[in-house]
């Protein structure tokens, strides 16, 4: 198996164009056939744990479990396979959602009860934000109704007995190993790469340990300063040291542990090794956080960065960030905020926090623009220390330290480059970053990641995502590209604090007229059934009638189509603008700007170019016309449109989201899944299974027989292609369902390198389980470091 | 409640022949509505028929409703009598019925009776929690056999759930039918009612009287004492043996000289529901607020605050199953569990009702005891089941001429027997209430 998936994988990457190329894509090639063994891996462990999770079998843990006698006033169930189960009216609900965020992954969280899920990468997460061992297992202990079960005592100790005792610190240009327990430095010591590395340390260090040589430092975790006057909190979670839960459980002593006293040591290390010794500290089981200390970076110079007095972060905005400056340096990781909670601002907050050179990642050139505009809105920084690099526009770098704005597909880019282009990239590639901020890091394949990553020398890197979700399951690998998830926000608690606007989200069912149904069952071909649901003229007219009652309320409405057909029909029949693909940057950022100021325009309609970082927080309204089969993760993005907070309106609801499906069609079933990110969030989805008056209106399109019967043979006289979905030089995100594979690793191939292939995503490839030979160790983090060590 | 039904459709003579027991008419005084038993005592001590427009002045205007159901309740049971008047000065006139008046006058006055008589105290009586194990046990066993076939409960039971159209023979085992899904989903009381009800039906009139009469008596005794079992009759000592398989009487053994009465017989008449799903032990301390257990989220998860396995195989017969916990049970509603209920003859408005009922307070207090949108959504569901209708029709083709097909379609339009016609082959589905008419009316025509 193995043998044959390189062969595909060689065939893939051969054809992909130059011989040139070949060479600089033959590094990640490696790197990816890591990536993939490692998920392999991981993939075991968590089928172990899971076990029948996914089948949906009965687990029957009554017998298993023991009951505590309090359990009345304890707010969490925590099962043998990792589950667990919150009640959101505990009185100590917050402390113990906050503590569940941050070691466990949510998996729903609506209205009473919220269910997580302990996963490697969560406590791998948690321990990088400075949660321990014991720590873990007390406060899970405590809070359940159950007495913890010994497998999870075991999983939590197996996940996180090695992680995060280790960190590579930046410090004044030199590089640091630090740990608060010598021990582990000791044992480090004895591996030869790793003593060779050493610098002996000077005259002027401060405080040495006699014994052991180490540099001793006392008193480390004085919170960062964030920008904005806030001070971070401490490493370690408000729920450890809270009150109220001691009191409520009055029995157990407090054993938690007081981080001021704690010691760190640590020893230097020679920059030059300072990869072998990261290498080699993987294969040793210790992986090295790292974390950037940027108030004692002397070498790089400060950017005049700092929030404008009148910006205020909020509450959650603020937590996210003191997870990431949490001992006063900068973390790597992923911050997951919905769309509209200000995920722009967050990053602007760090950039203001660290105040060195800033390179921010976007995935398109009208969601740099918004970036810009977002930079000089939020903090004072002058505009010309602010540069975009986009194949439109190719700003000369301000010299000192300054903000950067390009997008992924610009850094990534293997061709030819223009003169101009080349050279700002080579001074990309040359500059030190402070932060690189990761706009929209779940639509970007891995492979496109490491290239971008490779390319740029950042001391920290910080992802931004609404969803952080993808129909590949790929999205694990982010956590060692980038960091671990640092923070995610509730949806439904943002909703009810007045965050997000109050939406109402409908499904719209659309029937099939006799006609095009007949046409639907007959016809063979997958995407004429395709086209034949998008223009079904029930919903054509379903969605011009939902056009008029909305701009009659005076709101701002967006219609998405995926099918560009469909589109096209669809504006031009209604008489409205629409952005798709080839619409040109110009044109797009003057389309958006007629829906923003000019009353006239109500309605705009976009293609999936709409999806991501287009920022709109004037629309309240959203028609959905087709989607991309059952991505939750577009739904997600679509809805986050609209979710900017509105002004408080005359009914219960602000904002209103409306899927039209073509009834008894294969867009149903796609519907139902697409929705189930947004419903585990808490959201639900009403059925409208008839509009009220949409027949009595024969003012509306394709009302009569005759104009449907018109419509029907245009469709019909369409080519194959029109069915199918907009391709965009953007679009990461192309994982669709099994049947198509085949027919798109065809056009992959065509087409040269495309990201598609080389990130696994185009999902014809599978692959065999790594079969890891030892067992002492956790096969995590061991199987992915070991590829790349061998 | 159930036996008022029960009640209401015996005929006056079977009626009073049971108010001659005093302890009957004692119990269906508790068993009543407050007006209606307030009502009873106004007219304890009259002995003449008094208008029937003077009872219009013992409630205000505004409770009207309650008064007319007292007075309805009461008329229905027989316990009032109305004199129809012939003559117009005289108007239409209410009494007590004679009986009942006379025997619960005698049962209120005498403050000495006693039912039945107790056994000495002993030390071996079972307290009173193992007699709540001990019946809820035997229900449960009941509804278990009910909800999987695994379990089978005595002869007498099984009889009577297959005479009760609860369960159906199936390939020589038994089977549970569309009835039974909504007995499971009913109170315990309904559902011993309905069960005790078959049972009394078995019998002739004369022994049904005497049954009655016994189990009514039996609602008095008291929780905890002995009583012996040599005062009883042949035929109470028979019913006991009986009511032993309900979990309505303990007895150590068959042979045993004394019985225990349970809670569930004592409260069988006094008209308080309580439900099994609740541990009956408990139910003491928890108030009314307090019993439900299910939360359902928007999310189509469902959390049972529950240990009960009987909970359990209740809501799996339309909840797919996914945790248990020593006090959880966590499931999903899907379309394809809500199916299978339906299947079963379950209607999506039962669902609805038993989750409703049977919210966790939380949920309550959330003011959605059941979110809409998972309401609506497995009402729709059960729609969907119901997209295609079959009515019996009759088809026409090989019409002679063009006129003549289209005259008869005309004819079958205003007569209202059309249902189908496609004119390119000249075919017309009429309903079957059309096919004599229209013969008649193309021979007429055109034949």
């Amino acid at each position: 198996m193995s043998d044959s998936l390189k062969r595909r994988r060689t065939t893939t990457s051969t054809s992909s164009s130059s011989k040139k190329d070949y060479n600089t894509w033959e590094d990640y090639e490696e790197d990816l056939e890591d990536i993939e063994i490692r998920s392999g891996g991981v993939k075991k462990i968590s089928l172990s744990l899971e076990d029948t999770l996914n089948k949906g079998n009965l687990k029957d843990y009554s017998k298993i479990c023991q009951l505590k006698v309090d359990n009345k006033s304890r707010p969490i169930w925590v099962c043998p396979d990792g589950h667990i189960f919150l009640e959101t009216f505990s009185p100590i609900y917050k402390q113990a959602s906050d503590f569940l965020v941050a070691i466990a992954e949510p998996v729903c969280r609506p209205q009473l009860i919220h269910e997580f899920q302990l996963t490697p990468y969560s406590l791998y997460a948690a321990v990088s934000i400075g949660l321990e061992t014991n720590d873990i297992i007390t406060v899970l202990g405590r809070l359940s109704k159950l007495a913890l079960p010994k497998e999870i005592e075991q999983f939590v100790r197996q996940c996180t007995q090695s992680y995060g005792k280790v960190k590579l610190v930046l410090q004044k240009n030199k590089y640091f190993v630090e740990s608060a327990y010598p021990e582990v430095l000791e044992y480090l010591l004895k591996d030869s790469t790793i003593s060779s590395a050493r610098v002996k340390p000077t005259l002027a260090e401060s405080v040495v340990d006699p014994k052991t040589g180490f540099i001793v430092n006392k008193g480390e975790v004085v919170g960062a300063q964030i920008s904005g006057g806030l001070q971070a909190n401490q490493s370690l979670d408000p729920v450890l040291k809270n009150d109220a839960l001691m009191n409520n459980l009055l029995e157990e002593e407090e054993d938690t542990v007081d981080n001021s006293d704690q010691q760190f040591h640590s020893f230097e290390i020679d920059p030059q090794h300072v990869e072998e010794v990261k290498k080699r500290c993987i294969q040793l089981d210790y992986p090295m956080l790292e974390e950037y200390d940027f108030r004692n970076d002397t070498v790089n110079p400060n950017l005049e960065i700092d929030l404008k007095p009148t910006t205020m972060i909020r509450p959650y905005q603020e937590k996210s960030l003191s997870k990431m400056f949490g001992n006063g340096r900068a973390r790597s990781g992923i911050i997951v905020l919905p769309c509209g909670a200000g995920k722009s601002l967050s990053g602007i907050t760090a950039a203001c926090t660290v105040k060195k050179s800033i390179l921010v990642l976007c995935t398109s050139a009208v969601s740099v623009e918004q970036w810009k505009y977002q930079f000089k809105l939020w903090s004072n920084i002058e505009e010309r220390m602010i540069s975009k690099f986009t194949s439109d526009s190719k700003e000369k770098m301000y010299t000192i330290a300054g903000v950067t704005i390009t997008t992924y597909t610009m850094v990534a880019f293997g061709g030819r480059r223009s003169a101009d282009s080349l050279k700002i990239m080579n001074e990309i590639a040359n500059r030190e970053w402070g932060l690189v901020l990761l706009d929209e890091v779940h639509v970007v394949p891995a492979a496109m990641f490491r290239k971008v990553l490779t390319v740029t020398k950042a001391h920290c890197k910080l992802g931004l995502t609404a969803t952080l979700l993808r129909e590949d399951e790929k999205i694990q690998d982010l956590n060692f590209l980038i960091g671990p998830k640092l923070y995610e926000a509730n949806w439904l608690d943002l909703q009810k604090s007045g965050f997000l606007a109050n939406v109402s989200c409908s499904e719209v069912w659309c029937p099939m007229t006799a006609e095009f149904y007949q046409e639907y069952l007959t016809n063979d071909s997958q995407s004429k059934k395709k086209l034949l649901y998008t223009m079904n003229p029930n919903k054509f007219r379903a969605c011009e009638y939902l056009i008029k009652f909305h701009e009659q309320r005076g709101d701002k409405i967006i219609v998405f189509s995926d099918n560009v057909y469909a589109l096209k029909k669809y504006a031009t029949g209604l008489g409205k603008y629409f952005i798709y693909g080839p619409t040109s940057g110009p044109e797009r950022m003057s389309i958006l700007s007629k829906f923003q100021h000019d009353p006239t325009v109500r309605t705009i309609f976009i293609s999936k170019v709409g999806d991501t970082s287009i920022d709109i927080p004037e629309a309240t309204v959203i028609i959905q016309v087709s989607s991309h089969y059952g991505s939750r993760r577009q739904e997600a993005q679509r809805l986050g449109r609209i979710l900017r907070p509105k002004p408080k309106s005359d009914g219960l609801y602000n904002a209103f989201f409306y899927s039209l499906v073509s009834k008894d069609t294969q867009e149903m079933y796609y519907s139902t899944k697409r929705q189930q990110f947004l419903i585990d969030q808490g959201y639900s989805f009403k059925v409208i299974s008839e509009l009220p008056g949409i027949d009595d209106d024969d003012k509306l399109l394709f009302s009569s027989k005759k104009e449907q019967l018109d419509l029907l043979a245009q469709v019909l006289g369409e080519g194959e292609e029109s069915g199918n979905i907009e391709k965009l030089e953007e679009d990461f995100d192309d994982i669709t369902r099994g049947g198509s594979k085949k027919q798109k690793t065809v056009v992959n191939r065509s087409q040269g390198g495309s990201l598609k292939a080389l990130s696994g995503a185009s999902g014809d490839m599978s692959y065999m389980e790594y079969q890891s030979k030892s067992n002492v160790q956790h096969s995590l983090f061991k199987n992915r470091y070991q590829g790349r060590g061998k | 409640m159930k036996i008022f039904e029960y009640l209401s459709s015996l005929s006056q003579n079977e009626l009073e022949d049971l108010y001659q027991d005093q302890w009957t008419c004692k119990a269906i005084l508790r068993t009543l509505p407050p007006r209606a038993k307030q009502y009873i005592l106004k007219m304890l001590m009259i002995d003449y028929p008094i208008p029937i427009s003077s009872a219009k002045e013992w409630t205000s205007s505004t409770s009207m409703q309650t008064h007319k159901e007292a007075l309805k309740k009461l008329f229905d049971l027989k316990i009032i009598l109305l004199n129809r008047s012939y003559q117009q000065s005289v108007s239409d006139s209410i009494r007590l019925n004679p009986i009942y008046q006379d025997n619960i006058k005698k049962s209120l006055a005498d403050m000495n009776q006693t039912v039945f008589t107790t056994q000495k105290e002993t030390n071996k009586a079972p307290t009173i929690e193992a007699l709540d194990a001990f019946s809820k046990s035997q229900w449960e066993k009941v509804l278990y056999f009910l909800s999987d076939e695994q379990t089978k409960p005595s002869p007498l039971i099984s009889e009577l759930l297959l005479t009760a159209d609860l369960t159906k023979p199936d390939n020589g085992s038994l089977s549970i039918t569309s009835e039974g899904f909504k007995f499971l989903l009913k109170d315990v009381y309904t559902q011993i009612w309905t069960l005790l009800i078959v049972y009394l039906n078995n019998n002739t009139p004369e022994k049904k009287k005497d049954l009655l009469t016994f189990l009514f008596k039996l609602s008095f005794l008291q929780l905890g004492k002995g009583y012996l079992v040599s005062n009883l009759n042949d035929l109470q000592k028979e019913l006991l043996m009986d009511l032993k398989q309900f979990g309505l009487i303990y007895m150590v053994s068959n042979q045993s000289v004394a019985f225990y009465p349970t809670r569930l017989i004592i409260s069988l008449t006094t008209g308080k529901t309580l439900s099994l799903f609740q541990n009956i032990a408990a139910e003491r301390e928890i108030s009314q607020k307090e019993q439900g257990y299910i939360i359902l989220e928007t999310n189509y998860r469902l959390y049972a605050y529950t240990s009960s396995s009987l909970q359990i195989s209740l809501l799996s017969l339309f909840v797919k199953m996914l945790y248990r916990l020593p006090n959880l049970a966590v499931g999903i509603i899907t379309r394809e569990s809500i199916r299978t209920a339906l299947i079963h003859g379950i209607t999506a408005d039962q669902i609805i009702e038993f989750v409703r009922h049977n919210a966790h307070p939380n949920a309550v207090n959330n003011g959605h005891p059941i979110p809409d949108v998972v309401a609506e959504q497995i009402k729709l569901w059960e729609a969907e089941r119901n997209r295609i209708g079959y009515t019996k029709s009759v088809l026409y083709n090989s019409f002679p001429t063009t006129d003549c097909y289209n005259a008869t379609v005309k004819f079958a339009q205003e007569q209202d027997f059309y249902i189908y016609s496609n004119d390119s082959n000249k075919t017309l589905i009429v309903n079957e209430n059309g096919n004599d008419p229209i013969r008649t009316f193309i021979r007429r025509n055109f034949g």
